[in-house]
C-alpha cells in the first residue's frame, strides 16, 4: 500500500511539473535597427544612447525595457508603436513660455531609462513592448493626427522619448518638414551626440530636474544627476527653448538648502531667464503613502528661487498659487492663466505689451 | 501545587497567551500595512507554520521544569519587545517612507515580528506534554486545556479591547502571567518582577505613541484612533492634514486639484441634484464642491465616526457612520445621486461595493428615471495597462448589468457614471454649456476638453467595453483579484503570482506542498503515514474552511477582522467538544468525514446565511474536527507515546498553515469560493479513501 501511495504520489508531482514549466506563448516583435550603439566580441553591444550605456549581449535587453541585442545588432523593439496618443493643452506639459493657449499632439512608448519610484506613468515607463499589443503607426500618420486635431505641435513625453529616439526623430523630422512646432518632455537621460543630432528638430523642451542631489536620484529615480545637468546645459547650448520642472517631494527633494543651490546653479549656467516650475506631489506608483507636497513648502520653493533672482518661477498642479507669467521689467501681468486655460496675453511680438521688455520663449504673432 | 493542576494551569496559560499575542499581533500587522485577507492569510499561515517548527524542535528538548520557567517567561518579555518592534521594523526594512510594502519586505517583517513568540509557542507544548504525567493520554489533555485557554483568552480579550490599547493587554498579560508564576513557585521574585510593569503600564499611551509616531517621517502625529473597521491616523505637515485610515494615505486637506476635477464631472449628471448620498470621500475637499450645487441635503456615509468627526457641522450635512451596505439595507430614504468615492477594491471588505449586489441596491434607492450613481476606480493618467483595463472592464459590464445607461469620464481615478434616464452626458460641448456657472481653476472647458477629448474616450470605450468580461459578485469577486493584479504589477512585474493562468498556479502549488508534506514526513519518528495524514488535512481542510467562512463574512458583512476572536473562540470550543463527544458517541470515522463533507457542499450551494449561521457553521466543523482529531490522536499515542506530543501538535499547525496558504491566498482570490469548496470537498474525499484504507 505504502510503496503504491509514494509512486502515485511522484507521479502526481511530475504531471504537475510539467504542467507548471510550460512555458508561455512568445509574441512577435517589430524590430527597427538602433542608432548608437557599439560593437563589441562575441556579438556583445554596448548601446551609447543614454548614460546607463548598458553591455547587452545576443538576445539581452537594455534597462529601458525596449532595446534589444539580437545577433550583435541592436534594435528597437518599439518604433512605430505608440500606446499613448492624446491632444493635451500645452500647458499640462508645463510649457508656459511655448506657444501658450495651443493644443499639442501628445505621444509615448513603453519603457524608460528610470525606475522613479513616484512615476506619474508608471503605467506607460514600467510596461514592457512583449504585454502590450499595439497596432503599427507611421510617422506619416502622427503628422496626420496632429493635423486633423488641430495641434501645433507635437510632444515626445509621459515616459523618457530617448528610449523610443529612432522613432521621435522620423517623426520630428517630418514635422519640421511640415512647418509643426516639436516638443520634447524629457528626463534628461541622454547621451550628448544623440541628443545634439536630436536638437535641431526640437523646438522646446521641459526638462525635469528632479532633485538635487546624486543621493536623491539614486535612491529614488535609479539614475544620476550629472548627466541631467549635463543634458541642460547642451540643450540651451543647441538653442532649444527649455524650461525646468522640479516635482518637490515631501521628505524627498524639499530641503530648502538644496533648493536654492539648483536655483542658483540654473542663474549660473543657463541664466534667469529660464522658467522653473515646481510641481506638487501627489501620491503615485509605488511612493504611495506619502503625502502630497504641502502648500508651505512649495511657496517656500517658490520664495527661494525668487530671491536668487529667477524671473519666471511657478507652481504647478494646485491652484492659484504662481501661475500667471508677470513682466520682469515692469512687473505687470502678461499672461493671466487658470489652471490650464490661458484667460488674457500682453504680449506683442514676443515683448511686454506695457513696456516692451524682451520675454523668454516663443509666443504666437498677434 | 499538584502536577495535574500546575500543568493544566500552565496549558491554560500557554492558551490564552497564544490568542492573545496572535490576535494582537495580527490586528496591529493589518493595520501596519493595510493588509486584505490575503496578507491575514499569510500572516497567520505564517504563525502557525512557526509553531510547527516550534514543536519539533520541542520534541528535541529535555522536559525540565527549569527550562518550561525560563522559556515561558521570556514568552512574556518576546511578546512586548516584538510588539513594539513592529514600527520599527517596517521602517528599517523598507527604508524609502510612503513606499509601498511589498509581498518579500512584507513576508520579512511577519516573519522577524512572529518567529521567536511563535518557535516559543510551538516548543512549549510537546515540553509541557511531557512533563504532565497524570492522565491517560497527556496530549489530548494538554491539547483541550490549550484549547479551553484560547477560549478564555478570546474572551478576555473581547473584554479588555473596549477599554485598553494593544499594548497595555500585553502588559497586563504579562502581570498575569508573573502572578501564575509566583501562584506555582512561591516566590517573590515574581511579584517583585510585577512592580516594573506596573510603571510601564502607566506611561504604556506615552510610550507606545513615540515609538508609533516614527512611522510618519515628517509629519506630526495627531491623533491615532481605532473603531471596528480599522484605525484612523492624522498627522500634519505644516497646515496640511493628512488621513490614513490602517495605515494607507486616504486623503489630505489642501486638495482643491482633485476634488474640483472629480467633483464637477459627476455633479453636472443630474438637472437638479437635491438629495445626495456620499459613500466614502468625504475628506477629499469633494463636500465643499457639492455644496456649489445647492443641494438640500447631503448625507456623508463612513464606516467609522472619526472620519466623520473631521467634518465642520453644517445644516444640509447629515453624518452617518455605518457599514454602507447595512445603511442602504435598511434606510428608507431615496435619492437623487449616490456618490461612490472609495479606494479601489484591494479586499474583500472593498470589494462589495463595486458588485451587482451593491449597485441594485442603490438602484432601489433611486429618487426617480434621473437619479444617478457614481463609483470612481483607478486608472493610468495616460495609458491603462492589462490590469487597470481588466478592472476598469469589470466594473463596467457590472454596472451595465445594472443600469440601462452607463458612461465613463476619464480622470485621475476613472468616474463610471450610471443611470435609468438618458442624462448622462461625456460630450465635452454638453458638459461646457451645463457647467458654465461653476468653472474654475481645476474645472473648466481646457480641462473639460482634455479629459473628455475624443481620442481619449475612444480609446477608453475601445478596451473596456468587451464581451469577454465577468461580472463582479459577492460570491466570484473578479474585481479583487483584478486589484490584486494591479497591486501586485506595480511592486514588482516579475514577482507575480496572479498573472499565471490559473492552472499553472494551482499545479505550482500543489507541487510545492507535495514537497513540503514529503520533507516534514522525512523529519517525523512515523510509522503511520495514513494517520498522519488524516491529522494534517484534516487541519488543512477545517481551517481552510474557517477561511471561507471569515472571508463569507467579511464579503457580508464587513467587519470580519473585528470578530475574528469570536471565530477562533467558537472554533476552540467546538474542537474541544469534539473531544469529549469522541468518548460519548462512537461514531465511525467514514461517518464523520461524511458529515463534513455534506457541510462542505451545503456551503457551495448556500454561501448567503445570517451572521448567527457562520458562527454555528464554525462550531460544526470545530466539533467534528475535534471527534476525528481524537480518534487519529488516541491510534497515534498508542503507536508512539510521548513522541507523538511534538508530531501530532506540528502536523495539526503545519496543516493548516498550508491550507491557509492555499486556499487563503492563492485558490480564494484566484478562483473564487464555489471552485475552492470544491477542491477542498475532493481534498477531502481523498481523505477518506487513503484513512479508511488504512485503519
Amino acid at each position: 500500500m505504502h510503496f503504491f501511495m509514494k509512486k502515485l504520489f511522484i507521479l502526481a508531482l511530475i504531471f504537475l511539473l510539467t504542467i507548471a514549466v510550460s512555458s508561455d506563448k512568445k509574441d512577435n516583435r517589430t524590430l527597427k535597427e538602433a542608432q548608437y550603439y557599439t560593437k563589441l566580441k562575441k556579438n556583445y553591444v554596448r548601446c551609447d544612447l543614454c548614460p546607463n550605456r548598458c553591455v547587452l549581449k545576443n538576445g539581452e535587453i537594455g534597462d529601458c525595457g525596449v532595446r534589444q541585442n539580437v545577433d550583435g545588432k541592436l534594435y528597437s523593439l518599439v518604433y512605430g508603436k505608440p500606446v499613448a496618443i492624446h491632444v493635451d493643452p500645452i500647458e499640462k506639459k508645463p510649457l508656459y513660455h511655448f506657444l501658450p493657449g495651443t493644443k499639442v499632439l501628445s505621444l509615448a512608448t513603453v519603457g524608460c531609462n528610470l525606475r522613479c519610484n513616484f512615476c506619474q506613468n508608471w503605467t506607460i515607463s514600467q510596461s514592457r513592448p512583449e504585454e502590450i499589443e499595439t497596432e503599427y503607426v507611421a510617422a506619416e500618420e502622427i503628422i496626420k493626427l496632429t493635423k486633423e486635431h488641430n495641434c501645433e505641435s507635437i510632444a515626445f513625453t509621459y515616459t523618457e522619448p530617448t528610449i523610443f529616439y529612432e522613432y521621435m526623430l522620423d517623426i520630428a523630422k517630418l514635422a519640421k518638414a511640415e512647418s509643426l512646432q516639436t516638443v520634447l518632455v524629457t528626463c534628461g537621460y541622454i547621451n550628448e551626440k544623440p541628443l545634439r543630432k536630436l536638437a535641431k528638430y526640437i523646438d522646446a523642451a521641459n526638462i525635469d530636474l528632479k532633485g538635487y542631489s546624486e543621493d536623491f536620484y539614486q535612491t529614488y529615480t535609479t539614475g544620476n544627476l550629472q548627466p541631467v545637468l549635463n543634458t541642460i546645459k547642451i540643450a540651451a547650448e543647441e538653442e532649444m527653448m527649455i524650461e525646468i520642472t522640479n516635482l518637490v517631494i515631501p521628505e524627498a527633494n524639499d530641503d530648502p538648502r538644496q533648493i536654492r543651490t539648483m536655483c542658483k546653479w540654473i542663474k549660473q549656467e543657463l541664466g534667469k531667464d529660464i522658467p522653473l516650475h515646481f510641481s506638487r506631489f501627489f501620491p503615485n506608483y509605488r511612493l504611495q503613502n506619502k503625502p502630497p507636497t504641502p502648500l508651505e513648502t512649495l511657496r517656500n520653493a517658490y520664495e527661494i528661487a525668487k530671491e536668487e533672482s529667477l524671473n519666471y518661477v511657478y507652481i504647478g498642479n494646485v491652484g492659484a498659487l504662481a501661475e500667471d507669467t508677470f513682466c520682469p521689467n515692469c512687473g505687470k501681468k502678461i499672461i493671466d492663466r487658470s489652471g490650464f486655460q490661458i484667460e488674457e496675453i500682453h504680449l506683442n511680438e514676443g515683448c511686454c505689451e506695457f513696456c516692451g521688455q524682451k520675454i523668454y520663449g516663443k509666443f504666437q504673432e498677434k | 501545587m499538584g502536577n495535574s493542576r500546575k500543568n493544566s494551569l500552565l496549558f491554560l496559560l500557554l492558551g490564552i497567551i497564544s490568542l492573545s499575542a496572535q490576535t494582537i499581533f495580527l490586528r496591529e500587522l493589518m493595520m501596519a500595512v493595510n493588509g486584505n485577507e490575503i496578507i491575514f492569510a499569510i500572516t497567520l499561515s505564517l504563525w502557525l507554520f512557526l509553531i510547527a517548527i516550534g514543536s519539533l524542535i520541542g520534541n528535541k528538548i529535555p522536559a525540565k521544569n527549569s527550562i518550561i520557567t525560563l522559556l515561558m517567561m521570556s514568552l512574556n518579555f518576546l511578546i512586548l519587545l516584538q510588539f513594539l518592534l513592529i514600527p520599527y521594523l517596517i521602517n528599517l526594512i523598507n527604508p524609502l517612507n510612503g513606499e509601498m510594502v511589498s509581498i518579500p519586505i512584507l513576508f520579512f517583517t511577519t516573519f522577524a515580528t512572529l518567529t521567536p513568540v511563535a518557535l516559543l509557542l510551538g516548543i512549549l507544548f510537546p515540553l509541557l506534554c511531557k512533563t504532565t504525567i497524570i492522565s491517560a493520554n497527556p496530549i489530548q489533555y494538554g491539547y483541550i486545556w490549550e484549547s479551553i485557554g484560547i477560549i478564555l483568552g478570546g474572551i478576555i480579550l473581547a473584554l479588555l479591547l473596549n477599554f485598553f490599547s494593544h499594548f497595555q493587554i500585553l502588559i497586563l498579560l504579562t502581570i498575569f502571567n508573573l502572578i501564575v508564576f509566583y501562584l506555582w513557585k512561591r516566590r517573590l521574585f515574581y511579584l517583585i518582577l510585577i512592580l516594573p510593569f506596573f510603571v510601564v503600564l502607566f506611561f504604556s499611551n506615552k510610550i507606545f505613541w513615540e515609538i508609533y509616531a516614527e512611522k510618519y517621517e515628517g509629519q506630526k502625529l495627531l491623533s491615532s484612533q481605532n473603531s471596528v473597521y480599522g484605525r484612523l491616523d492624522i498627522t500634519s505637515c505644516h497646515d496640511q492634514k493628512n488621513y490614513f485610515w490602517n495605515g494607507e494615505l486616504t486623503a489630505n486637506s489642501e486638495n482643491e486639484f482633485y476634488a474640483q476635477q472629480m467633483t464637477n464631472f459627476m455633479m453636472l449628471q443630474h438637472p437638479a441634484p437635491k438629495k445626495i448620498l456620499m459613500i466614502g470621500g468625504v475628506l477629499n475637499g469633494s463636500l465643499r464642491e457639492i455644496q456649489k450645487y445647492d443641494p438640500e441635503e447631503v448625507i456623508c456615509l463612513e464606516l467609522a465616526d472619526q472620519i466623520l468627526d473631521q467634518l465642520p457641522n453644517s445644516p444640509q450635512v447629515k453624518k452617518v457612520a455605518e457599514d454602507p451596505l447595512r445603511y442602504l439595507r435598511s434606510t428608507k430614504e431615496k435619492f437623487d445621486m449616490v456618490i461612490c468615492d472609495l479606494p479601489d477594491p484591494s479586499s474583500l471588505q472593498l470589494n462589495r461595493f463595486y458588485t451587482k449586489e451593491f449597485f441594485a441596491l442603490i438602484k432601489q434607492k433611486f429618487n426617480n428615471e434621473q437619479s444617478v450613481f457614481v463609483s470612481t476606480l483607478s486608472s493610468g493618467t495616460n495609458f491603462m495597462t492589462k490590469e487597470i483595463i481588466n478592472l476598469n472592464a469589470s466594473i463596467f459590464k457590472t454596472l451595465k448589468k445594472v443600469f440601462s445607461n452607463v458612461q465613463l469620464i476619464p480622470s485621475q481615478k476613472n468616474i463610471f457614471l450610471a443611470s435609468k434616464g438618458n442624462y448622462l452626458s461625456n460630450d465635452p460641448e454638453v458638459l461646457i454649456q451645463r457647467g458654465k456657472a461653476f468653472f474654475d481653476i481645476w474645472f473648466n472647458p481646457v480641462v473639460i476638453n482634455e479629459k473628455c477629448n475624443e481620442l481619449r474616450l475612444e480609446n477608453i470605450r475601445s478596451k473596456i467595453e468587451e464581451e469577454n468580461i465577468v461580472a463582479n459578485s459577492f460570491a466570484l469577486p473578479v474585481v479583487y483579484l483584478n486589484t490584486l493584479q494591479l497591486w501586485s504589477s506595480k511592486l514588482d512585474p516579475k514577482f507575480d503570482i496572479f498573472r499565471v493562468s490559473h492552472w499553472k498556479l494551482i499545479a505550482t502549488t500543489f507541487i510545492l506542498s507535495g514537497l513540503l508534506i514529503f520533507f516534514l514526513q522525512m523529519l517525523l519518528p512515523t510509522n503511520n503515514i495514513p494517520g498522519d495524514l488524516g491529522i494534517f488535512s484534516i487541519s488543512l481542510i477545517n481551517f481552510s474552511l474557517q477561511l471561507i467562512l471569515v472571508n463569507y463574512f467579511q464579503i457580508y458583512f464587513g467587519y470580519a477582522y473585528f470578530m475574528i476572536i469570536f471565530f477562533t473562540s467558537g472554533f476552540m470550543t467546538g474542537l474541544v467538544l469534539g473531544f469529549y463527544l469522541s468518548k460519548k458517541m462512537k461514531l465511525s470515522l467514514k461517518l464523520l468525514f461524511l458529515i463534513n463533507l455534506i457541510l462542505i457542499l451545503f456551503l457551495f450551494f448556500v454561501p448567503k446565511l445570517p451572521a448567527f449561521f457562520y458562527f454555528l457553521l464554525n462550531i460544526l466543523f470545530a466539533v467534528l474536527e475535534g471527534m476525528i482529531l481524537a480518534r487519529l490522536l488516541a491510534e497515534k499515542f498508542r503507536s508512539e507515546k510521548l513522541a507523538a506530543a511534538g508530531s501530532f501538535y506540528c502536523l495539526d499547525s503545519f496543516g493548516a498553515a498550508l491550507g491557509g496558504i492555499i486556499f487563503g491566498v492563492i485558490l480564494l482570490p484566484v478562483l473564487g469560493f464555489q471552485f475552492s469548496l470544491l477542491i477542498l470537498s475532493m481534498i477531502l474525499l481523498i481523505n477518506i479513501i487513503i484513512v479508511m484504507n488504512s485503519s
